[in-house]
């Protein structure tokens, strides 16, 4: 984000957008034989308001630019896109390596990139996801992915 | 530890895979999918029977329920599911109706029924001081649009039950418009609030407003009184004219299932539908048992996939 | 009154009392775990109640319910995962709440108010239950379309990042209901092709990820360890003259829970935040509210558990239950031969009294478990965040699997995690996505119901007398909001419009 650009217009220009978009997508959907009100109609009315207000936005914050907090705190850290990196690995691999194996591996990573030693990543990782694996599939009858561990 | 459990399950599998006749089905926990919420009839029976199968099988089976869409996601769900015995679901009405109206392309095909295990026609209802079916059809004909009826979604079976008895009498359906609400509990409140003048729905779903005294049945679209409600006349009694539409459900699994595990299935849910505690609990709750086995369950199907389609024809509704 | 002793014999035995213990810890340790929701826990004890006979089949559904949706409220105080939609109109409070070292005091208040505004529900019922459950049948899709638009109002007017804020994280709400196959008519919408979309988007993997992935990815590897919790010898000590500072937001959450509850499939989700929103309105210090102050706390608890009691009257009464839970209560009413409806007050009245002793006894049940778990939340922050963030994170990802049990609710889970990551980087709150997410399926069916019943006539909204009273409350809040901002804008002070102030 540029200096002279505030976040919240850009953000504001991204809701215009976005409504515009789910307007558009809404045109498509007619009423159904016999319905007065169509699928489309409420759709239309939250793009169009989004879109609305998403403008609004971007006004506001332009005309409040100077208003802005300097020193905000940054947004992108490298923990943040950790998490969602391990998150998203554990979405991809969980369905082959089961519950306990992929838990474990993604409570160590989570261990580890919060700032904890390896010792305990090591300790708490079986241990935290065993128990929730058994308290899930034995006591509260969820079926976790067993895996090709099965 | 844990990864020596792996080590051996690893091993375990490796021995399963290499050998699978030798496994005696079932051998691990059964998921039963049911494609409607936590609470509804669907999920009761579906749970009641998922208990009494734990006890015959001896193995845990559990209920998931796979809501949304109108059912789709679950039934889809069910279809896609690897056909080892190990993955059943409950299979509702709806399934014969979503390749009609154009939503899904799910039909019976797609699965290989076990059983099915209830069957409850679609009766109409007023409000207690309400007309009775007679002065109900003569109001419809003398000033269209004016009656509003509800029950369901549009295009649901409760809806066909209701569009049936017009059509079957020479009334257009779009004489007494159908209002599409999110299911029978809000279609009745609607009724008793007066914002509507016609509920059609199953018997027990609507039984509690009944004894209350705020709704009364009229007719139910049967093809003969139902034993819970004796003093209800069929649709034919009352009119003259054939008209039944039952809402269904039954076990099914996905299709191409090996014919061994479908024995094993079929025994047992033969052995669970006859039981006791089965037709104990069906009647406590005033659901009607209709059982057929696996080739009786295809056969209805069969012929509810024809008549519902004729039926979404006429109303205009199938694509 | 020789029915009320008879239903007090029906419970006061040892068989009921264990059973009633036993379903309420259950209940508790289920909806302590984030992501495992009250539903759940129900659905989970149905197939041991088969087994019980009535009374204490029914009473274990019921004191398991009534504990989970209040347990529902820990991990909201420590980790900011809220419960229920409902307490997401509160859970910013509880866990600044916390923050500022007062953990206690929070889960104290959630516990005690709640309990308080129970017990109210259950002394209101017990006089009006029969024509409280007359009056809310005489709602019809007109009544519910106002009542829904009205809740909807309030959540985007009291969010704190001001109006346009509110209403653009509302409008996001109500899109992400959008999503799947049309309530209605099955119509897709937003879906292109995926079957996984059809079903629609839950609201609970979309609350964990907004709620608590994103507060771990924002605070990071800081500690809340760090945060001192003040030693307390008896957490509930400063609950009480905390409630009784705040006794007159006691009093009238109590009352609007109870009545706002009988409505079915209505009540439960929207009073606790129409409450809240009329607690800031008419609070001395409004800017105080989503910092951590306990008014807005105590009025919505005590909302929220009044109007869980109020629940079970349309239930009971007329069969409606207003969502799974009292519908999975009602089969197991139906299953034990006390069907709903007025035979059971008529014919059965002792079994009707029993059931709402069993709620009473539920509510003072939550004050011991719940001082209990006051008393040991301060273990929570003496974990090293490293191993707290590992194990939340679990939780959250088993707990929007378990949803579906599918991986797509982890994907929801993430989506929405880093949406909310961003939107409160810039200010715009969350509790009014999650109620957009609840509400707008309501605002949305009753509104096409009633333009059928109407012939398209807009002019069918004003026909019924309640209909036009809540219609025209909800625009006089709107025209009064719309002119205050105007006035703002053009007016003498522009300094209204920076993001953090209010309205």
């Amino acid at each position: 984000m540029s200096k002279s650009l505030p976040f919240d217009s850009i953000l504001g220009v991204v809701f215009a957008l976005f409504g515009a978009a789910i307007v558009q997508q809404s045109t498509g959907l007619q009423p159904l034989a016999g319905m007065i009100v169509g699928p489309g109609l409420f759709p239309t009315i939250v793009g169009s308001a989004m879109a609305v207000f998403g403008a609004v936005l971007a006004v506001q914050g332009w005309v409040t630019r100077t208003n802005q907090p300097e020193n905000a705190p940054k947004l992108l850290t490298w923990f943040a896109a950790g998490v969602v990196v391990a998150i998203i690995a554990v979405i991809l691999v969980m369905p082959y390596l089961g519950f306990l194996v992929s838990g474990t591996l993604f409570a160590a990573l989570i261990v580890l990139i919060s700032g904890g030693n390896w010792l305990s990543a090591l300790i708490f990782s079986p241990i935290a996801s065993t128990a929730i694996f058994y308290m899930f599939t034995s006591a509260l009858r969820v079926p976790l992915p067993h895996g090709i561990f099965g | 530890m844990t990864f020596l459990k792996t080590i051996a399950g690893a091993v375990a599998l490796t021995v399963l895979a290499a050998a699978p006749a030798f496994a005696q089905y079932p051998d691990r926990a059964i998921n039963l999918i049911v494609p409607w919420g936590a609470g509804g009839g669907t999920d009761a029976t579906g749970r009641i029977i998922a208990t009494l199968l734990e006890k015959e099988l001896g193995q845990p089976i559990n209920v998931i329920n796979r809501t949304g869409g109108g059912g789709i996601v679950g039934h889809t769900e069910i279809s896609y599911a690897e056909p080892d015995g190990y993955t059943l679901g409950v299979i509702t009405t709806e399934l014969s109706m979503y390749h009609w109206t154009g939503v899904s392309p799910l039909s019976f095909a797609d699965y290989e029924p076990l059983a099915l295990f209830n069957a409850d026609p679609e009766a109409v209802f007023v409000r207690a001081d309400g007309p009775d079916i007679m002065e109900l059809l003569a109001e419809v004909k003398a000033n269209p649009g004016s009656i509003k009826a509800s029950g369901a979604n549009l295009g649901g079976m409760a809806h066909l039950g209701w569009a049936g008895v017009l059509v079957t009498n020479d009334i257009a359906p779009d004489a007494a418009p159908w209002v599409p609400s999110e299911g029978s509990a809000a279609s009745l409140q609607l009724l008793a609030s007066g914002a509507i003048s016609v509920v059609a729905t199953t018997l027990p779903d609507a039984r509690p407003m009944v004894d209350a005294g705020e709704v009364k049945p009229l007719i139910v679209a049967a093809t003969e009184r139902v034993a819970s409600a004796p003093d209800v006349p069929t649709a034919e009694e009352a009119l003259g004219n054939k008209w039944s539409a039952y809402a269904w459900r039954g076990i099914a699994a996905p299709k191409s299932l090996p014919d061994d595990v479908k024995m094993v299935l079929t025994d047992a849910l033969n052995k669970v539908v006859t039981s006791d505690e089965f037709v104990e609990f069906m009647k406590q709750r005033n659901f009607g048992i209709d059982y057929r086995d696996a080739a009786g369950f295809e056969a209805f199907m069969t012929d509810a996939d024809a008549s519902i389609g004729k039926a979404l024809q006429a109303v205009g509704l199938a694509k | 009154m020789e029915a009320f002793a008879e239903a007090a014999g029906l419970v006061f035995n040892f068989e009921t009392l264990a059973t009633i213990f036993l379903a309420a810890v259950f209940g508790m340790l289920v909806g302590a775990i984030p992501g495992l929701t009250a539903t759940m826990a129900t659905a989970l004890l149905v197939p041991i109640t088969f087994y019980m006979p009535p009374i204490p089949a029914i009473a274990a559904i019921i004191s398991c319910t009534a504990m989970a949706i209040t347990a529902g409220d820990l991990p909201g105080a420590l980790l900011r995962i809220p419960g229920t939609p409902a307490s997401a109109a509160y859970v910013e409070d509880s866990y600044r709440l916390a923050q500022k070292g007062k953990a206690g005091l929070a889960i104290g208040i959630s516990v005690m108010s709640s309990s308080l505004g129970g017990l109210f529900g259950f002394l209101f019922l017990l006089f009006t239950a029969p024509i409280l459950a007359k009056a809310a049948l005489g709602f019809s899709s007109f009544e519910y379309f106002w009542l829904a638009l009205l809740g909807l109002s309030c959540a985007a007017l009291i969010s704190s990042g001001g109006m346009i804020k509110g209403a653009l994280a509302l409008m996001i709400g109500l899109f992400i209901a959008q999503i799947g196959l049309d309530p209605l008519t099955a119509t897709p919408r937003f879906t292109f092709g995926v079957v996984e979309l059809m079903g629609g988007i839950s609201f609970i993997p979309v609350m964990i990820g907004m709620f608590a992935v994103a507060e771990i990815m924002r605070s990071g590897r800081r500690a809340i360890a760090d945060v001192p919790q003040i030693k307390l010898s008896n957490p509930f000590g400063g609950t009480l003259s905390t409630i009784w500072k705040y006794r007159k937001n006691q009093v009238r959450g109590s009352v609007i829970g109870a009545l706002l509850g009988a409505l079915p499939g209505v009540g439960g989700d929207l009073a606790a935040w129409i409450t809240y929103a009329l607690a800031k309105r008419t609070s001395k210090t409004p800017e105080k509210f989503g910092t951590g102050h306990p008014e807005g706390l105590v009025e919505a608890g005590a909302t929220n558990n009044a109007a869980l009691s109020a629940a079970w009257i349309p239930a009971m009464v007329f069969g409606i239950p207003g969502d799974a839970v009292t519908a999975i209560a009602v089969g197991v009413l139906v299953m034990k031969g006390m069907d709903p409806g007025p035979t059971l007050m008529t014919l059965n009245p002792q079994n009707f009294y029993a059931v709402m002793i069993v709620f009473a006894i539920a509510n003072v049940l939550m004050l011991p478990l719940g001082w209990v778990a006051a008393k040991s939340a301060r273990w929570i922050f003496e974990v090293p965040r490293a191993l707290l963030n590992a194990a939340v994170l679990l939780f959250c990802i088993v707990g929007s699997y378990s949803i579906n049990n599918s991986m797509f609710g982890v994907m929801l889970m993430l989506g929405a995690g880093l949406l909310a990551f961003v939107l409160e980087s810039r200010m715009i709150a969350i509790a009014p996505i999650i109620l957009g997410i609840v509400l707008g399926p309501l605002v949305e069916t009753n509104f096409t119901t009633s333009m059928m019943i109407a012939d398209g006539s807009m002019l069918g909204f004003f026909s019924r007398p309640i209909a036009a009273g809540l219609g025209f409350a909800t625009m006089l809040i709107w025209g009064f909001t719309i002119v205050h901002a105007l006035r703002g804008f053009f007016g003498e002070n522009r300094s209204e419009l920076v993001p953090k102030t209010e309205e």
